[in-house]
């Protein structure tokens, strides 16, 4: 096989034949939802919480995070 | 990770344990041996006191003593062990020498003991393990007598009587004393000019070399005038100075080209396994004798006995002649015996089930190079490796256990079972908050920042049942091996994995199966 068309196979064999199918719980959640409120300490992120926008206040930057499957996502810049 | 170094150092262990030397290196051995038991008699012999092998025997190899461990005191049980392994029964020492140095497995060792070089044959002995027999020195006065009449026929040059008294003192029965010395006649014989005699006399001397009577103490008739009188000739059998008078006187002798040849081959014979430039005279002399002399009755017996052992005295060529003919035998009589080997993947892939991470939070990224070491142990093994799952970005840390069910001179084929811990490497596509709960329930935040890389705990884990293909595309001798050897193959792994992927919730969560393949290249020494 030349080595023109080895390299791009090796490649994709490489970087692109593994499976890569994951989930995005944060998708469904609108950069632009409105935070319900700003808080200083980042409140439990659990099922009940889930969906929760607020506004994070830590060190002089003010960013807007979702509750989504247990993690605190960004969503954007306040 | 602390696991994958024990287990490292445990498999390196091992490989080093597999490397240790043998006692011996054999040469020329037949491929499938029929072994001695292990107290049948081995006769060992010093070729510079018997110079010739016997002319119905069969050749098994040379050995050559390590000198690891095996000084001079322990070679004569390791040259009896190794003979009887290939079934020989007599070691037939033709060196022994004490190396400076030498090149072993890639080290340069210094060595001390005295090592030795023997062809190992199997030949028909008598019995050598009969009692000695009583000897009878009630005829003692007539030897003496016969003696005294010897040296006088001697002293007179009267060859025909010299040859009646010897054939009277050899007729004697086998258990009375023995009436005179090899090295006598060979004086009288040499004094009087009687070449002819001489001739048979060492003709018959070196064809019964192996007669069992001559390895028992004999009581000679000595101690007497005739002894005084050829006493020179028994101590200067083998010696150079003897040697060239006699060629000289020789040179003008009544014998005729054939018994001239033969007469300076069994001459030279006794300095032969002393130096090299002995050995390479004698060997001289016996070609000739076997090319100009081809129709003569000692022609196969020169041959056989005398010029087959010399041909095989140069052991770095036997070596490499060994090595050259014998490579594929080796390599075939050492499939699934084990050995050390290091395999690296460059390319893999795989599928299995979806939803295994966040892609909110994180970019899978695999592992870029993929590694396994093992060490098999006749067709069992064991594994140390780091080798892409199925799944992007998750890497199976593990060992496995494996067993091969087939080898040959180019595939090998090893299904196996892995056990590993799995880790998550990715980089974050997102800023985000994961938490951590502590015994009161309290959450503690850690934030992550977008585009740092991530690794994930090594808790989750993958059961596989997998096979190892290896298409061994070159077989080379390890060093200066001639029995070990080093592999490269293309290395192929197949497997189906079942993955748990919960313990890294939340970044990486779910369980399922993955099946990847992984291509790579390998080095095996066995």
């Amino acid at each position: 096989m030349r080595i023109q068309y080895f390299i791009p196979l090796a490649c994709a064999l490489l970087f692109g034949c593994y499976a890569d199918k994951g989930i995005n719980p944060s998708g469904k959640y609108p950069k632009t939802m409105s935070s319900s409120q700003t808080v200083k300490e980042l409140p439990k992120c659990n099922a009940s919480a889930e969906g929760l926008a607020v506004t994070y206040d830590h060190f002089f930057e003010k960013k807007v995070y979702v509750c989504a499957d247990n993690v605190w996502i960004f969503l954007r810049d306040e | 990770m602390k696991f994958l170094c024990h287990l490292f150092f445990a498999v390196c262990a091992f490989a080093l344990a597999a490397c240790s030397s043998a006692p011996y290196m054999l040469l020329n051995a037949p491929a499938k041996p029929t072994p001695l038991d292990s107290n049948a008699f081995v006769l060992v012999v010093n070729a510079t006191e018997i110079p010739v092998i016997p002319q119905e025997n069969t050749y098994l190899g040379t050995v050559e003593t390590s000198g690891s461990g095996n000084c001079v005191e322990n070679s004569a049980d390791e040259l009896k062990n190794a003979a009887r392994s290939v079934g020989a029964n007599l070691v037939y020492i033709k060196d022994v020498f004490v190396p400076s140095s030498r090149f072993s497995s890639g080290l340069i060792e210094s060595v001390q003991c005295k090592r030795a070089r023997a062809d190992l044959l199997k030949v028909e002995l008598g019995d050598f393990k009969q009692a000695p027999m009583d000897v009878d020195s009630s005829g003692l006065e007539s030897v003496i007598k016969i003696r005294d009449e010897l040296l006088d026929a001697y002293r007179r040059g009267d060859t025909a009587e010299v040859s009646q008294k010897i054939a009277e003192l050899d007729g004697l029965p086998p258990n009375s004393v023995r009436g005179i010395h090899d090295a006598e006649k060979f004086g009288i014989y040499h004094e009087l000019k009687m070449y002819r005699a001489m001739l048979q006399l060492l003709i018959k001397t070196f064809k019964n070399a192996y007669d069992p009577l001559n390895f028992q103490d004999v009581v000679y008739a000595g101690n007497d005038s005739l002894m005084a009188q050829t006493k020179k000739y028994i101590n200067k059998v083998a010696s150079q100075t003897l040697y060239g008078e006699m060629v000289k006187d020789i040179a003008n002798s009544d014998l005729d080209d054939s018994e001239m040849r033969e007469m300076m081959l069994l001459l030279h014979l006794p300095l032969t396994y002393w130096n090299r430039k002995a050995l390479d005279e004698t060997k001289y002399f016996a070609y000739e004798f076997v090319q100009k002399d081809a129709a003569h009755p000692d022609a196969e017996w020169v041959q056989k006995s005398i010029l087959e052992p010399l041909n095989r005295a140069n052991f770095k060529e036997q070596f490499e002649k060994d090595r050259t003919e014998n490579k594929e035998t080796k390599i075939e009589n050492k499939l699934y015996t084990g050995g050390f080997g290091v395999n690296v993947y460059f390319l893999g892939g795989g599928f299995g089930y979806d939803g295994y991470y966040r892609e909110d939070m994180v970019k899978p990224e695999s592992y870029p190079i993929n590694a396994e070491i093992y060490l098999q142990i006749k067709r069992f093994s064991i594994s140390g490796e780091l080798i892409n799952s199925a799944l992007k970005g998750v890497m199976n840390l593990g060992f496995s256990f494996g067993y091969v069910v087939y080898d040959s001179r180019n595939l090998k084929i090893r299904p196996y079972v892995g056990f590993s811990g799995c880790i998550f490497n990715g980089s974050t596509t997102n800023p985000f908050y994961d938490s951590t709960h502590d015994d009161y329930d309290h959450s503690t935040y850690y934030g992550y920042p977008a585009g740092e890389s991530y690794e994930s705990p090594d808790r989750n884990t993958a059961f596989t049942l997998g096979v190892n293909v290896d298409y061994k595309f070159g077989t080379a001798y390890l060093f200066g091996s001639n029995s070990k050897f080093t592999s490269f193959s293309v290395v192929g792994k197949f497997g189906l994995s079942q993955l748990d992927l919960e313990e890294g919730y939340p970044v990486t969560q779910g369980s399922g199966f993955g099946a990847f393949f992984a291509i790579g290249l390998g080095v095996y020494f066995w």
